[in-house]
Order: C-alpha cells, then structure tokens, then sequence
C-alpha cells in the first residue's frame, strides 16, 4: 500500500539540498540514512553474528545435537560462576555438578548444585569430535569443560544440550528463511516482471491466479503439500521441499508488488527519455527499470524472511514440517509446544525466545532498509 | 473373600525387597490395589444378599416414574464399591475422550478384575457347548431400555441379524462372527451357533459386546428392513446425510435431536449435544445396585467436554483441577505437572499400569516390496542385533522415570500362556554383539560414514514411518534411532496421520512401523493373536499384511507364507477352535516361544506406569489398576459406584 | 461505472472456478481418503474388516468415479446451497459450518477490531514522533507479538489466563455457563474468555498494520498541502484528522477482504491450542482425515468470501477514485 504511495525515483543526488555541496552516491547516501536508524543497526550487527555462528555451529557448540547425558534430562540451564562456594573468585569460569534425584512422591528430576564439584570451562578446547562441514573431522570447540559437562542452556527430555540444539537449530532455520526468500523472489520478480512488463492478456492471466493464490488460507495448503512429499524423501530433499512449499505462497504477493513498480516506471519521464534516445528493450529494463527497484525489492525480501521462518514453525507445530533427528527451530519447539513446559521446563522454551529475536531483527533490518534505500519514502517527500 | 486374600498377600509380598531381577518379570501382583473379593466372582443379586428395599437418586423423585423396584430388574446384580457406600449426586465434569472410562459399556458378559475369566452382567448365566460350537445365553428377568421398555431376546437377534450381518452397513462380514447365527429360545434366552467351534465367542460378547445389542424397537423405525422405505428416504433427505445407514449412524451418535432418544442400557444417557459439549444424565432404568440397594450409578449427570482431541488442553486442564476425571489423553511424561497440581490440592494422581506389553512395538516389513531389503529383515540375527542394540534401562530412566519394564512384546503377566522368559529375550544392551551380529550377516561401512551398507555395497537406509499417539512413542523412536545409529544402522523417523497410517500399513508400503502391544491378557490374546502370527490386516499393523491376506483368502490373495508363518497360522486356529482350555494354553505356549525365538516384533519397554487424575471430590476409584484396550479401561473396576463427596 | 461493475463482476468467474479447481486438486494430493478413515474407525471399534470391504465402501461414497465427476458433483452441489456430508463429523457439512461459524467471525472480528484499536493509534503516534524513543518502544512491542509464533503466544496465555486471572482453560465458557442461556454473566464469562484468542490472533497483525500506517501517513505529513495548513496556522491534530489520517488509512478499508485467509490460517492454529469450537480445527482436522466435502466446502466458502470481499472494496475505491475505472 505504501508502495503506491510512493512513485519510485532514482535518487537524484542534487536534491539532496542546499546544505550538503559535497557530491555523494547514492549508495553513500543510503548508508547515511540506514546508520541513522539505530536499531536496524543493532539487528544487523545481532543477524551477521546469528548467521556467523550457524556457520561455525559445530565449533561454536561444546557437544553434537544427538549427544545425551545421562545425568542430565531436563536440567536446567547450569549457571556459570566466576565466586565459588566459599566466595573465592575464579579467573576462569566455571560450573558446578548437578546431583539429580528423582522425587519418589512428585516424579520430579531435581538438581541441586554439587559445590563439591566444579568443572572449570576452557576455551578453544578439544571435545567431542565432529564432522565440519561434511569436508574434515575436528574437535576444537569454542568452549568445553575437560570432565563433567556444561549445558548453558540446560537440556532436553532426552538430556541433549540446548545450546548446541538452538544453534544447530538456527543454521536449519534461518537458511530456510534465506533459500525460501531467493526462491520466492525469483518467481516473484520473474512472473511480476512477466506482468508487468508484457501487459494484456498474459498480464490479466497471471492477475488472475495471483488474486487467486491471495484469497487462498496458506495453511491448508502447506498441509496439504507437505502432507504429499514422498516418505522416501532423505532429510536434505525434506528440507528443500518444505522451503519450497513455503515460497509457493510468497511469491504473489512480491509479485503484485513488481508489476506494480513496472507499470508505473513505463510512464516514467527517464524511461521515456531513454526510450526515446534509442535505448534498446532489455537496456531500458535492465539499465534503467531494474536499479530503480532493487533497493525496494532488497526490503522486500529481508522482510519476507521472518515468515518463512514462523512458516515453518507453524509447520512443525502441525507435525508436518521437519523431523528428527534434522534438528532446526520449528522441531525444537514442538517439544515445547505444550503446558508442562511452561510449568516445569521453560527452558526448553529458548528456541523460541531466538524465532522471535531474530524475526523483530529481520523486521527492523527490514524498516532500516526501507528508510535508507528510499529517501523519498520516510518523512523528507519534497515532491 | 478368597481372591481378597490372595491380592493382599501379593501386596505385602511387594513390600519385602526383592530383587530387581526378580522384580523386572514380577507377577505384576505389586501394580494392582486390593479390590473386593465379590469383583472376581459372580456378582450376587438382591435376593441372595437379602436385599429387599431399594431407593433412588433424589433427582430421580417428583419424575413421575414408576417405582424404583419397577425400574430395576426383578433380582438385580449387587455391586460392591471399592471402598465405601457412596451417596448420590453431583455432576462430572470430564472430557469426551475420557466418557468411554467413566461409564463403561454393558453387555450380556463382563470381565472379572483378574483379567482372565468372565462374569454375566445382562445375562443371569450362559454356557458354551462341549464343541465350542454354540452360545446360549440366559438374560435377568425384568431388564429394560433407558425408555423403560424391556429388553429382551430380540434385541440381540435384531442387531445380530440386521446390523452385523446387513450387507448395507457391513459390506464384509466381520471374521469374527464368520459362519455364525444366532437364535431366539424363547424372550428371555437365545443362542450364537457357529459352524466351527467357536469357544471363546464369550471373549467377545465380553470385551466387544456392545455392538452386540441394539434396541430394536427404536430401530425399527428407521431401518429399511423393517419400516416404510419411502418413510426412510424422506428422512434420509431431510437431515441430509447421504444413506440410510449414515442415518442410523447419525441416530446413534445423536448427532440428531432425534437420537437422542435412543434407550441405552449404560448408566447414563445423552441428553443434550452442542458444538463443544455432550450431557449425559442417569439412566433411571440401570439395572445394578449397591449394598445397600441404592441404584447405581451414584453420580447423576456428566458433562463431557467435546475438546478436539487437543491432549495438550486436557492435561492443562486435568492439572489444574478443572476436570473430575481424566486419563485416556494424559500421558507418562505428564505425571511430574500433575503431581505438582496433587501437591496444590486440587486432584488426585493415581498411577496405573498400562497393560501394554510394550508401549512400542517395532514392526519389520516382511512382506515389504525389495527382496533385499526383506530377506535382511528375514534373518534373525538382523533382528536380534536391533534389539540387543536398544539400551533399555536408560530407556526406562530417560522415559519412564525407571518405573517401566523393559520388554518384549509378549502377553501380560496375568496371562495363563505367559512365562517370563518371553518378555525377557533379547532384551539386554549389547551393542558389541549387534556389531557382530552385523558383520556376521555382511553388513559393513564401506564408504566411512560409519552407518553400513549392504554386502554388496549399496546404501542401507530404513525408514520407520508411525502414529504418534497414546503411548510415548515419538521419544522412544528418537532413541532407538539414536542406538541403531551407534551401531551403524541408519534409521529415519516419518511421522504419519492416522489416515496415511492405515493406507499405507495395510498396502505393505511401509519398511516398518509401530504400535503399542495390547490385546495381550487372557480376554483377547488367544482370541486374535495378531502380534503373533499374520491372521487380519489393520491400521495398526503393518509386519506381514499379504501373508495375512493369503491366510484371510485362502491362497486367492496375498503370499504364500514360509512354512514357519503357516506354522505360527496354524497355531493360531488351533487355538481359536480348541475347546480344552489346557490345550489351547499349550499351543498359545508354542506361538509366543516361537514368537520369543524368532523376535518378529521388538519391543521396548512395557507395564509402563499410568496417570489417572480424579478430583478431591471423587471416591471409590482404585488406586492402582491396569489400564489398556483388553479391560476397556475401566470395565472391570465398576465405574458407576464412583461418587462425589459432599465435603 | 456501470460497464467497470459489470466487468468486475464476471471477472470474479473465471478466478472462483480456478479457486474451486485448485481447492479440489489439493484436496486430492495427500495419500490416503475417506475410506481408509472409515475403516480405521470400524476396526479401531475391534471391527476385523478385510480388503474386499474397501471397494464396496468406495463405491458408497463415490470415490470409484473419475475425479472431473467428483469434482463437477462437489461444485454442483455447492452451487445449489448443497456443501455436501462430512463423513468425519457425520453429518451434512452446512450445519458444522454454521455450527462454527459464528464462534469463528466473533473471534476473527474482534481480533481485526483489536488489531486496529491498537495499531492505528500507536502508528499515528509513530509517524508523528518519528524516530523518537516512543517510536522505538512501540515498534519493538508491536514486533514482539509478531515475531512470537502464535502457538506459543496462545500457550503462555492460556498459562497466564489461569495463573494470574483463574480462567478456566480450553474452550469459551467457564463450565457454568457453557450451556446456559444467554444472560449479563455468560455474556461476561464469555467476553473474558473471548480476550484470550482475540489478543493472540489480534497481536501478529498488529505490527505491520501499524507499520504500513506509519508509512502511509509519513508520505501524507510531507505534502504540500499538509505543510501549507500548517503555515496557515491549522491546528496540529485537527490538522492530522482533518486530510492525511483519512487518507493513510484507505488502502486497509480496500484490504479487508484479502485479511480474511490469514486469519483463518492463524485461528486455525490458535483454536488448536486453545481447544476452541471454530472452523479452523476442523478443516485442518478434515484436511487431515481427507474428508473431502468438509475440507472443500469449507475452503470454497472462505475462497468465495475473501473474492466478494475484495470485489466490495475495489468497488468502492472505484467509486471513490473514477480514474481506477479506466483502468
């Protein structure tokens, strides 16, 4: 809605006024708009490490997602100490053991600290061994204790570690968010483009089956298709047809928004000009169409990610996402789908506080990009 | 009092430290609560005890019904409450999920609380021939439809006769009244005759025997064997389902005002249906009585809350003390929130045991379409190596708290066929000897990632599709995956819906799948031995469905078996037409050794602990029980003398 | 105007019989059908059924026929009023419709009442103070109940709903009031039940209706004619209610219609967890079980109300705007 609000224009650097004479990109001047918005800054900052650590998850994690301790089911988050028992301070940190009990009477795991115990935390230690990347065998990581164990996070039902879980979980999830999101803007912008560009018939075709997709409740349709993936289907194809499934719906709207822009900029005095100076089909839409939406379409598509991302948590919700032992967001939250949970394990409630960091995170990267890249659009249309 | 004893002297046994071995195939003895003695027997009648004035709920005053001793039969069955003579009143607040425990069925049989034997509950007494062949049954005099109108010998004619075997509503025969017929003797007294023996039909009138009797004179009026067809038609059009026989499902389900006056003889009747609720009051005509001649049940009315199947919702609620009673939905893992809402005051936990002989029993595809992969699964020592693979103590304390048995799938310890060491085959953890056991068939990682191949090389991937529901089973799987895995199995988990669970177990499609092993005590394990030998398909199987099918259809479809499956099919007809009970325990013996040896299914952990939350208010339920499909839950344990407390 | 109408109007047709096709061939895709659930219900009931029995049942509910005469006798029926029987439910689909449908428009509307009710002042206020920590605040609050999975937000209300209030969990009703006549207490006892579902659903839509608000009314604070007022001496606020809110707040009038599905997607699952007698559960419960009238009817009536919702309001745009009629 906004979109039609706002006749896209390239930004025209002299406009910027009177007060800067020094000549800037437009690149430099959309920089300058985006580190204004403080908090698309600090969602940036949060997503580069968020995707950094999912590169590196089996470093930055002190155990394998299957590994079980034992002694450990449903523990809560170890806290780490730097003051032992008798208040002696530590330089490195540590963490102390847990006695665990079952309570006859409440059926109850309680830990207790075991201040006996304590399992100082090394960095850049060896531990359980891994396999990077599927390409070499390694067993450096971030940090680890040399005996006992440490669970950040706490633990599971089945004693796996949270914290390796969350973030094993988030390389899953966030890359579904990214793949789905290129997926959906290149039918998008394809079909949009198709649209817009052509006109008449095919435009009133295509029209015709976006309005259709749009008046369409997503989830039934989700269901059903994913409810037909093949059983066969290894866990990688699995994933590659859940993201799928979850951009077939993304792309109308993206779409509707492309033809949108294309039909507006046809009329456009610079697309006119260049028309008229010569410019042949293909130089008019990629040289002087395309700039003038990428910076739209690149907002687009950050905030598209974020519902793929509770896309395919509703999915796994449903129990028709992903499945074990594929460990991403919407898996490690169907353990935590239910009331026990919040009563007795909130912790296994973690990766959600992480689905909703990192979808506000897309949203204001998104807001910030906007902003930035389209000058005209926050609060300075001078017209 | 004899049984009385006995269960006492098992309960102080428990008391005495035993040994965790000796605990592992316990007589199960320490899992169930003391229960009156008369629970096991014969149920005595009014008359036998003395009994001569009975009395009504209150609420049933001022109705302008006749008499209670009108409404009653002529000599009701006497039924002893579990601790203490309860008061009437009171309305339940339960989920629909759990109706089917809070008024049981009735029929002409029951099931005696050892699991084992069957008492008459409609009928007076009833008898099988000496060749199995017939079923006479003998009802009390005087019993009657919630309507007030007796019931008598033709209801039971009419639905055997025009339900069961009317090829409208049963396009197939059901197998289990295959070649059988039924006749009246006179109103009171009629007879099940079977062209082969059929001695243990009285399982069925016991456990299924709710299907068995319909009132004919509601029926009547809409089924087309009887009434105005074009009457029917008329009604089938205007409420709009599409059969005559959706129509008589409608009435039965009261989806229809007009069901809801279909007499019933359980102790209560649907009054009311919305969209989120059913209410059931007392059935003023409920044919038992207390000690003290009160008509049961105590309780006057339910209201069954209509919750989607939504389990999550009905442990929250069950916690919180909202709901009177709940069990069916809740599940091992939730009983730490509801002792926590025990401890708030609100409810009571009552720990059962499942019946189940294990709460997951993993079903190789032996029929399944790549000869491969069927002729790995075929040799024993593959089998034997996935459950030498399965840690099951760890199991047992991840999941149930230490509290389960570790288990093959095998039948109840209550059972006369059962013999310990059926349960404990196989069971212990020795991934060193799975490892042998797979390098002794030829399976071994070629391209280092661990997992192994097939001899020849080519990838060995099994993919485990199943229904996770009741028992926990979705955990469990991702255990026994994380174990074979260890080994060097491969192991994927596909979750499946019910539909797609029953299209493709029956099809065979799938490599394997699962269930929990019920139908392993005496009342159904040698009436359909399905675990055992491949005899019917269902949703719930999904091991050997074209041997089944080829035993069904006599060689017409299907497979033929190997000559130990047609061995293990034989066994199981034997059994079915054995009159001679010692005999038949026997042959039951060789099936479940054979079974034992040979590790068809694997099993995980079984007798699994239970909860069972009633309110503060509600009494006489028992404490420990067994909990499961064979006792239809609560059949044995005589819900209707459940009460409220005034306090 | 005229032509523009008419036009529109037959220009719905070919879209509902694509929806309808579509609607069908989904319905279709997942294995299984109705038939395998009757058969699970009658064995599951010990009912021992043999193969044979599947193809008689097939032919009874005639899933034997090819699948363009199902689906002409599927739209036929609905064409005349006639949504077909749920073999789930047991029953004709138009009562389970109606059954539920008034639960679902009072949870969906107030949810889009509380939506507006919170999003337009807070993106007015945004737009106003723009980039002020005001700003900030209400943006990262109104993200939180977007970014927060909507099963999860529902749970930890249900949770709070009896912990701090003692409402009584699952359902509409305490169990006092669920079947007592209307009166002041059940309306009550409703409304303080409704707030749950309606805060949940409410809250996902919230952040971007206010976002677009804050947009749109950026754009309109920045023309001339705004600033002109402003240096005439007109009033701040009556200034802001007087043109540029008017006009921010058109395109959600032209959208309500395509809101429609995705409330529904949302209460579907917020009922789920809440156990809520609604729509929603039940088409997933019918998706599930394959019962294809049930799912079908269900997903052809939303369909042919989100395409009469977007026709009401491109008609009043055109009617507002003649230069759209040209279009």
């Amino acid at each position: 809605m906004s979109e039609v609000a706002n006749q896209a224009t390239p930004a025209v650097v002299t406009d910027l006024g009177t007060e800067t004479l020094q000549e800037i990109s437009p690149r430099q001047l959309a920089w300058i708009r985006f580190k204004r918005h403080r908090l698309a800054m600090i969602s940036a900052g949060f997503l580069i490490a968020m995707y950094l650590i999912t590169v590196f998850c089996e470093f930055v994690s002190p155990y394998n997602t299957d590994t079980r301790n034992v002694k450990a089911i449903n523990a809560p988050p170890m806290s780490i100490h730097f003051f032992d028992a008798e208040g002696n301070f530590h330089l490195r940190p540590f963490v102390y053991s847990y006695d665990m009990e079952i309570n006859a009477d409440s059926w109850m795991r309680e830990y207790k600290e075991n201040t006996e115990e304590m399992y100082p935390i090394y960095f850049f230690e060896a531990g359980e061994s891994y396999h990077m990347w599927n390409l070499f065998e390694a067993e450096t990581h971030l940090f680890a204790t040399r005996e006992g164990y440490i669970h950040v996070f706490g633990t599971d039902q089945l004693g796996r570690d949270m914290f390796t879980r969350v973030f094993y979980g988030a390389r899953i999830s966030m890359s579904i968010g990214v793949v789905g999101v290129m997926l959906t803007l290149f039918f998008g912008v394809l079909i949009g483009g198709i649209a817009g560009y052509m006109g008449g018939i095919v435009d009133r075709g295509i029209q015709r089956i976006i309005e259709v997709l749009l008046s369409l409740p997503t989830l039934p349709f989700w269901m059903a298709l994913s409810a037909a993936l093949p059983v066969e289907w290894s866990s990688l194809m699995v994933y590659f047809g859940i993201t799928i499934i979850l951009s077939l719906f993304g792309w109308p709207g993206l779409a509707r928004q492309v033809r949108g822009k294309f039909l507006a900029l046809r009329e456009e005095d610079f697309v006119m000009a260049a028309r008229l100076l010569g410019a042949g089909r293909l130089r008019v839409i990629f040289r002087h169409m395309m700039p003038s939406f990428t910076s739209h379409i690149i907002t687009t598509a950050t905030l598209a990610v974020p519902g793929m991302i509770l896309g395919e948590t509703a999915l796994s919700f449903l129990g028709i996402g992903l499945r074990p032992p594929v460990v991403s967001w919407g898996v490690l939250m169907q353990q935590a789908q239910n009331y026990q949970v919040i009563v007795m394990t909130p912790w296994l409630m973690i990766p959600g506080l992480f689905v909703v960091l990192t979808v506000i995170a897309f949203n204001l990267l998104g807001d910030g990009l906007r902003d930035a890249a389209d000058p005209y659009n926050t609060g300075g249309n001078r017209d | 009092m004899e049984t009385d004893r006995k269960y006492r002297r098992g309960l102080t046994a428990c008391l005495v430290p035993l040994l965790l071995s000796v605990l592992l195939i316990s007589h199960a003895d320490d899992s169930v609560s003391p229960m009156p003695g008369s629970w096991f027997e014969v149920p005595k009648t009014a008359s036998q005890l003395g009994i001569v004035s009975f009395s009504q709920s209150p609420i049933l005053d001022d109705r302008g019904l006749p008499p209670v001793s009108e409404r009653l039969p002529d000599d009701p069955p006497v039924i002893e409450p579990l601790n203490d003579i309860g008061q009437f009143g009171g309305r339940a607040q339960i989920t629909l999920g759990d109706s089917w425990q809070f008024f049981n069925w009735e029929s002409a049989l029951t099931i005696s609380a050892d699991l084992r034997n069957f008492l008459p509950n409609l009928a007076e007494s009833w008898d099988v021939s000496a060749d199995g062949r017939v079923t006479t049954v003998r009802l009390r005099k005087g019993l009657k439809w919630s309507d007030g109108h007796p019931l008598t010998s033709d209801d039971f004619v009419f639905t055997f006769n025009h339900i069961w075997l009317d090829t409208d509503i049963n396009p197939v025969t059901s197998m289990l009244i295959l070649g059988g017929r039924i006749e009246k003797i006179d109103d009171l007294t009629f007879r099940y005759v079977f062209e082969d023996p059929n001695p243990m039909f009285e399982n069925l009138i016991a456990q299924y025997g709710s299907f068995m009797v319909d009132p004919k004179h509601f029926f009547v009026k809409y089924h087309p064997s009887f009434a105005d067809r074009e009457f029917v038609d008329a009604k089938v059009a205007e409420v709009g389902v599409p059969t005559w026989m959706a129509l008589l499902d409608a009435l039965r389900n009261a989806i229809i005002d007009e069901g809801l006056n279909m007499p019933t003889l359980r102790a209560y009747k649907i009054v009311q249906r919305t969209p989120t609720m059913v209410r059931f009051d007392r059935n003023p005509y409920y044919h038992k009585v207390d000690p003290q001649g009160q008509q049961l049940p105590y309780i006057d009315g339910i209201d069954a809350e209509d919750i989607l199947d939504n389990a999550e919702v009905v442990t929250a609620k069950a916690s919180t003390g909202q709901l009177d009673f709940a069990a069916f939905t809740l599940r091992t893992q939730d009983i730490p929130l509801l002792k926590l809402g025990e401890r708030n005051g609100e409810i009571k936990v009552h720990i059962w045991r499942r019946l189940h002989s294990s709460d997951v029993a993993i079903q190789p595809n032996y029929n399944y379409a790549d000869p491969k992969y069927r002729a790995l699964l075929w040799d024993v020592r593959f089998r034997k190596a996935l459950s030498l693979a399965i840690n099951r103590p760890e199991m047992n304390e991840i999941i149930y708290f230490s509290r389960g048995v570790p288990r093959q799938v095998t039948v109840h310890p209550t059972s006369a066929y059962f013999e310990p060491h059926y349960a404990t085959a196989y069971t212990e953890f020795d991934p060193d000897e799975a490892r042998a056991l797979f390098a002794d068939i030829g399976l071994k990682d070629i391209n280092g990632d661990r997992l192994v191949e097939y001899p020849d090389g080519s990838p060995l991937t099994i993919t485990l599709e199943f229904l996770d529901f009741e028992t926990p089973k979705g955990i469990t799987m991702e255990l026994v995956a994380n174990y074979w895995r260890e080994v060097g199995l491969d192991l994927r988990l596909k979750l499946v819906d019910r539909a797609l669970q029953s299209a493709r177990a029956q099809a065979g499609e799938m490599q394997m799948t699962l269930w929990h092993a019920d139908r392993v005590t005496d009342i159904l394990f040698p009436l359909v031995p399905d675990w055992w030998a491949p005899r019917s398909t269902g949703w719930d199987r999904g091991m050997w469905n074209d041997w089944a099918r080829y035993y069904q259809t006599d060689g017409e479809l299907g497979e033929q078996p190997p000559d130990i499956i047609r061995q293990m099919q034989q066994w199981t007809d034997d059994m079915r037409f054995e009159t001679d009970i010692n005999k038949r325990i026997t042959i039951g013996k060789k099936l479940l050794q054979t079974n034992a040896d040979n590790l068809w299914t694997i099993g995980t952990i079984g007798l699994a602990p239970h909860p069972v939350v009633v309110s503060k208010r509600l009494r006489n339920v028992l404490p420990k029980g067994i909990w499961g499909w064979d006792n239809r839950w609560t059949l044995a344990y005589h819900p209707s003398t459940w009460y409220f407390d005034a306090d | 105007m005229r032509a523009y109408v008419i036009k529109r109007v037959f220009g719905m047709i070919p879209t509902l019989i694509l929806i309808s096709g579509l609607i069908f061939i989904v319905i279709q895709l997942p294995p299984g059908d109705i038939v395998t659930s009757t058969l699970d219900r009658m064995q599951s009931q010990g009912l021992e059924v043999s193969t044979e029995a599947v193809a008689n049942l097939r032919a009874q509910y005639n899933l034997d026929q090819p699948l363009l005469i199902q689906y002409v006798r599927w739209i036929g029926g609905f064409l005349v009023g006639d949504m077909g029987y749920s073999y789930l439910f047991t029953r004709p689909v138009s009562e389970l419709v109606w059954e539920r449908l008034g639960y679902t428009l009072m949870i969906t509307v107030s949810s889009l009442i509380f939506t507006w009710a919170i999003a337009i002042p807070a993106g007015i206020y945004s737009a106003v103070r723009q980039y002020s920590f005001g700003d900030y605040l209400i943006t990262t609050i109104m993200l939180v109940g977007l970014a927060t999975p909507s099963f999860l937000l529902a749970l930890m209300a249900m949770y709070a709903g009896y912990e701090f209030f003692g409402i009584s969990i699952g359902g509409l009703f305490s169990p006092e009031y669920r079947d007592a006549p209307w009166s002041f207490g059940r309306l009550l006892d409703f409304l303080s039940h409704l707030w749950i579902p309606m805060v949940v659903l409410g809250l996902g839509g919230t952040a971007s209706t206010m976002r677009i608000l804050r947009a749109n009314l950026l754009d309109e604070l920045s023309k001339p004619y705004v600033v002109t007022a402003r240096a005439k001496g007109v009033k701040p606020m009556k200034l802001l209610f007087k043109y540029p809110l008017r006009i921010a707040i058109n395109p959600f009038i032209s959208t309500i219609g395509l809101l429609m599905p995705a409330l529904i997607s949302g209460e579907a699952i917020v009922s789920i967890v809440l156990g809520l007698p609604t729509i929603g559960p039940a088409l997933i419960q019918a998706l599930i079980a394959q019962d294809m009238y049930l799912a079908g009817s269900f997903l052809m009536l939303l369909a042919v109300l989100t395409v009469l919702g977007m026709l009401l309001s491109d008609l009043l745009l055109a009617w507002a705007d003649p230069r759209i009629r040209y279009e």
